[in-house]
């Protein structure tokens, strides 16, 4: 199963404090245990943060060889990296075409924050996920004509159930939610209630958004609560199935390849379940390094092959 | 400033009957209007060229019978292909049925003459095809430089052309193509027409349709099929072919603006 939210500590390009990794590191081994085996670390980047758009090596402040060689005793487990750009201003959008370029991150999702950079992002960017803010209250209606714009260029919506778990502040007691917690639960209610209708239970991708190890879940218990919000439940194990991973093969398509034509890499063809030849190895790793030495004996193989 | 005027006067020859009359409009056409006045640009051949042009203006005016023969050439050719194609599938499946009769009886036939008396392609006639192919692409790619960059190489891929590549399924929706290797033979809109090898060794039991190679047709759609590309002696680059999205004819692809979409009918 897939989880494509795990919160990365950090907002900014500041590393994080040691018990913060501490915190993630618990956050992935109990999301692996609870069976997400394709986690993406999320790097959520407010608005008023500027990318260093010069240097492609410091665009992505996710060690990610160093958490992959951390988890290499989960031969299962597999970690990609993600940014989710919030948007509130339609002009300021071209950054994401140049993230595009670099290949820095396997995925590339948007927060629209108003109904233009929503149309914005659903119109005209090359993106793999929108993911609207759960916790505040939404200043549009969201149609179906728009999602199903997004959903037809293959961006899928994400659904993210932190808010229905920890509230805004983290895991805290019922008790001690507070007031503008329960309004963010409300919120949340509302909210997914717009998106599941918008969507027609379409293209959804349920993700855990999970900062810290106890706001992980089961994704039955998910099923559940959102069984009771409309979600039509005939398909809606695809939102921890199907659509992340079809999140990820557009990420990968993106960066190694000329508008999803023709790929780069490709020929260890041994995965054991369909699309996953294209997420073997890292994306940033193909482009560097593209070729590939030729293998003592591959020509006689070939030949027998042939044979 | 004289000419034949030889357009004007195909169109005049419409309303008017009379030649004379015709060249009388022709010569007082711009008389009195501002036109004659004004000074512009006279196209006037030259004396030496003059009989070339005249034949061109002769062969646009009778442009209408000049296009038959080439229609009528082009239709041959597509359906002598599409008759050659039926006939090789039609011997490569009576061959097929021979040779499993044959097993059954448990007699020994060889494959070879089997090969040559129902005329099937034999798949190293066509490694000289994939030489030249190989050769087209390290033009095509590695002329200028001999480590360009990816978003200079991807693009021209997709408008490459795969006439006589060496083509394996590496995924596919139809699970009996998976694994198939050959060199295509025509890339056409919804297929590759690829000539597979004859298999003689394999772990597993060979079929009789395997043992004899031939001509195959493999479905674009929902189809990954994989190539590489040597660069030097012993470095090479993988590509894949996303086949549902390669679904348009050679000629249409070089000229197609690719767009992103949904990724769920690629695998």
């Amino acid at each position: 199963m897939y989880d494509l939210n795990v919160v990365w500590p950090s907002q900014e390009y500041t590393a994080p404090t040691p018990a913060q990794l501490e915190n993630l590191y618990n956050t992935i081994s109990m999301l692996h245990s609870f069976g997400y085996n394709y986690l993406a670390i999320n790097f959520i980047v407010p608005e008023s943060v500027k990318l260093p758009q010069s240097k492609a090596q410091a665009l992505n402040p996710i060690p990610m060889a160093d958490l992959r060689h951390r988890f290499r005793g989960f031969p299962k487990l597999r970690l990609f990296s993600r940014i989710t750009l919030v948007l509130s201003d339609p002009a300021k959008c071209q950054s994401v075409l140049k993230i595009n370029n670099t290949g820095a991150f396997d995925i590339v999702a948007v927060q629209p924050m108003t109904e233009k950079s929503l149309q914005l992002t659903t119109a005209n960017l090359d993106i793999d996920l929108i993911s609207l803010p759960m916790a505040t209250r939404w200043p549009f209606f969201l149609k179906h004509k728009t999602v199903g714009q997004a959903l037809s260029k293959g961006i899928k919506f994400e659904l993210c159930y932190s808010g229905l778990i920890g509230g805004p502040a983290g895991y805290q007691s019922a008790s001690a939610l507070g007031v503008t917690g329960k309004i963010s639960r409300k919120q949340f209610l509302s909210n997914s209630l717009q998106l599941i209708r918008a969507s027609r239970s379409q293209g959804l991708v349920l993700s855990s958004g999970a900062a810290e190890p106890m706001n992980v879940r089961n994704h039955v218990d998910i099923l559940a609560i959102f069984s009771q919000l409309d979600l039509r439940t005939s398909n809606c194990k695809e939102g921890f199935m199907k659509n992340p991973e079809a999140v990820l093969i557009k990420g990968r398509l993106r960066i190694t390849s000329n508008k999803q034509t023709v790929m780069l890499g490709g020929h260890s063809a041994d995965g054991e379940t369909r699309g996953s030849i294209m997420l073997e190895g890292e994306a940033s790793n193909a482009l560097k390094s593209y070729k590939r030495k030729r293998e003592d004996g591959e020509e006689n193989a070939k030949k027998q092959n042939l044979q | 400033m004289h000419t034949d005027y030889p357009v004007e006067k195909h169109l005049l020859s419409r309303s008017y009957t009379s030649e004379a009359q015709i060249l009388q409009i022709l010569e007082t056409r711009y008389a009195g209007s501002e036109a004659a006045a004004q000074p512009f640009l006279a196209l006037v051949p030259t004396s030496s060229e003059s009989a070339p042009i005249k034949e061109k203006t002769e062969t646009t005016l009778n442009r209408n019978e000049a296009r038959k023969p080439a229609g009528a050439r082009k239709l041959n050719v597509r359906r002598d292909m599409r008759v050659y194609i039926k006939r090789t599938l039609s011997n490569q499946r009576a061959a097929v049925s021979k040779l499993r009769q044959c097993q059954k009886k448990g007699e020994q036939i060889s494959i070879e003459n089997l090969l040559s008396s129902f005329k099937i392609p034999k798949y190293d006639e066509y490694i000289q095809l994939n030489e030249l192919w190989k050769k087209y692409m390290s033009e095509l790619l590695f002329l200028e430089q001999k480590n360009p960059d990816l978003t200079l190489l991807l693009p021209r891929l997709s408008s490459a052309d795969y006439n006589g590549c060496l083509l394996t399924v590496l995924e596919s929706r139809d699970m009996n193509i998976i694994g198939i290797t050959g060199i295509v033979l025509f890339d056409a809109q919804h297929l590759f027409i690829v000539v597979t090898p004859q298999k003689k060794h394999s772990d597993r039991n060979i079929s009789a349709a395997e043992q004899l190679g031939g001509l195959r047709f493999l479905r674009k759609k929902g189809t990954l099929f994989g190539f590489s590309l040597a660069v030097d002696e012993n470095e090479y680059i993988d590509f894949t072919i996303m086949g549902s999205r390669f679904e348009l004819r050679a000629v249409d692809r070089t000229a197609k603006k690719f767009k992103s979409h949904k990724v769920e009918d690629i695998y």
